[in-house]
């Protein structure tokens, strides 16, 4: 009998781990001395990134700007994004979650899922005592809290994480599922839009609670796949799978890059843009990926963007044969006199890069040796980094993406130890003060 | 087989570097300029050197327990850490690195 209790309280048991005001609290544990102080990060954009909770507590949040933020909260520390040391602590968290369990899914940087179910006798406790186990490990020995929630599906787990924010733990067992979303206000709920969640109020359906308990057959009406997944969810069938495996493929690649200070310069966007073709392209050919269609935008400085796309004659991920095309789009959206602050491109149809047919017009030599060009400036990349070759046109974006005043550079960056370079430093975080 | 980096931060999770400014801890053999590799989490024994943040500076330290007494020790004196006192110990250290060139 208890057995069988059991098992309907935990028929699968995920757990979602969320890092409580990471890159704010990554920076209060390599400084220490910032422990209890109101810290943001970001200053190299002039906004607001990250939020420490004793910032949040005067209402500064992400996306406000720094202006702002400093008259909200005097005596406020401003940090630049030290995306180094930010990176290696999130790897940490995850080499601490699979001491658990391989299931592991590296949703961000910051938050994960695991799945636990199965797990008890072989770490010898319940999946609560589990839980707390790894969230005190994290807690001890990075220096950083998380917030854990624990349930029977990864739509409720999240449900419990939002609660116990932050350094909290909570559970929901399919038991408790009914008390837990009764509060919970729809659109709060992971995966549901703002017009699902308009379009389910419209119905009556308020909370979390009043949406799981419609029967299938008049939410089936209402909703599409993604929808009635959420709905399963939040009755407590696990439908949507912990994905452990690292993306081997993508349905779009887009990089956007904002510039400080924001320019009218036609050549400077334009190398903005072509840089930013660049690292799309080489992600597309990690992935042994070429786009079927392109989409430029520019972002002006008031923050309006305009853009256009286009189809390309045949599948490339080669900026030498892309280029001309977006050449032509941003000839055809850029003003001169408007002043521009980011550049992004986005590309997608992606098909697998290596059938691909030449164009009755084009001289399948050049393919070739475009081809043969691109695999060795792959492999210049392997051994010397990003952009050790990199196209003519680029050249004013190659370097810098923000004009820094002092202090906009992460401390980390600073210090170079006996033996490191700038490109190649000790993979360990660094206290960020000499211990007299 | 060991690899030298196991070795010398064998809690990999848990470390982190820091450099060292000061003499205090010579008679250590604990040079300004060295790296230390602190583990965090771990309860400091009778004789560990610590990285500790007395006031909010950190600071590196023997840590010495004398008649069930907790205490921080360096070439130069000791301070006794009374429970009211602002001392948090973040670390252990687990090792010494200098380099030369």
């Amino acid at each position: 009998m208890s057995t069988n209790y059991i098992a309907r309280s935990w028929p699968r048991a995920i757990a979602h781990i969320d890092g409580d005001a990471f890159f704010a609290s990554v920076e209060q544990a390599v400084k220490p001395w910032l422990k209890g102080k109101p810290v943001v990060t970001g200053k190299e954009r002039n906004i607001v990134a990250a939020a420490s909770y004793e910032a949040k507590k005067f209402g500064v949040r992400r996306g406000v700007a720094l202006w702002d933020a400093r008259k909200m909260c005097p005596g406020l520390v401003v940090l630049p994004t030290d995306y180094e040391t930010i990176s290696l602590f999130s790897k940490r968290m995850y080499d601490i979650m699979r001491r658990y369990t391989p299931a592991v899914e590296e949703y961000s940087v910051d938050e994960g899922f695991i799945d636990l179910t199965g797990l008890r006798r072989l770490h010898r406790g319940s999946y609560e005592t589990i839980s707390r186990r790894l969230q005190q490990d994290i807690h001890v020995e990075l220096g950083i809290t998380v917030t854990i929630g624990l349930s029977v599906s990864k739509v409720l787990t999240k449900v419990a994480s939002a609660k116990g924010k932050p350094a909290g733990f909570v559970r929901i067992s399919a038991r408790e599922i009914e008390d837990a979303l009764c509060d919970v206000p729809i659109e709060d709920v992971w995966n549901i839009g703002p017009n699902t969640a308009a379009l389910l109020k419209g119905h009556g359906m308020g909370t979390a609670l009043q949406f799981a308990r419609k029967p299938e057959e008049y939410v089936s009406k209402l909703l599409t796949k993604p929808g009635m997944e959420v709905w399963r969810e939040l009755n407590g069938e696990s439908v949507m799978p912990i994905e452990t495996a690292e993306k081997t493929n993508y349905q779009s690649i887009s990089k956007v890059k904002t510039f400080t200070p924001p320019s009218d310069d036609k050549a400077y966007v334009f190398a903005q843009l072509m840089k930013n073709v660049e690292n799309a392209c080489i992600k597309a050919r990690r992935y042994e990926q070429a786009p079927k269609k392109v989409i430029m935008f520019l972002k002006r400085h008031d923050h309006r963007a305009s853009g256009l796309e286009a189809k390309l004659d045949r599948p490339s991920a080669y900026p030498n044969e892309v280029g001309a095309v977006f050449r032509k789009l941003f000839d055809e959206v850029f003003q001169s006199g408007t002043r521009y602050r980011a550049t992004g491109v986005i590309l997608t149809d992606l098909v697998e890069a290596s059938p691909i047919q030449p164009t009755l017009f084009e001289n399948p030599v050049t393919i070739v040796k475009t081809r043969k060009l691109y695999n060795a400036i792959d492999e210049l990349r392997e051994k010397f980094g990003k952009h050790v070759v990199h196209s003519g046109v680029t050249l004013p974006a190659q370097k810098t993406q923000h004009l820094t005043t002092r202090g906009d550079t992460p401390v980390r960056k600073l210090i170079l130890l006996k033996g490191e370079t700038k490109r190649r430093r000790l993979p360990i975080p660094m206290l960020q003060s000499r211990v007299c | 087989m060991l690899t030298f980096e196991e070795w010398l931060v064998p809690h990999k999770e848990a470390s982190c570097l820091v450099t060292v400014g000061t003499n205090a801890l010579r008679g250590e053999g604990i040079l300004p300029d060295d790296i230390v590799i602190m583990e965090r989490g771990r309860t400091p024994q009778h004789d560990d050197v610590v990285i500790a943040e007395v006031d909010g500076h950190p600071l590196i330290r023997k840590y010495e327990k004398v008649a069930g007494l907790p205490r921080l020790a360096s070439d130069t004196g000791v301070m006794p850490l009374a429970e009211e006192s602002d001392v948090r110990i973040l670390g252990v250290v687990a090792s010494v690195i200098r380099r030369y060139r």
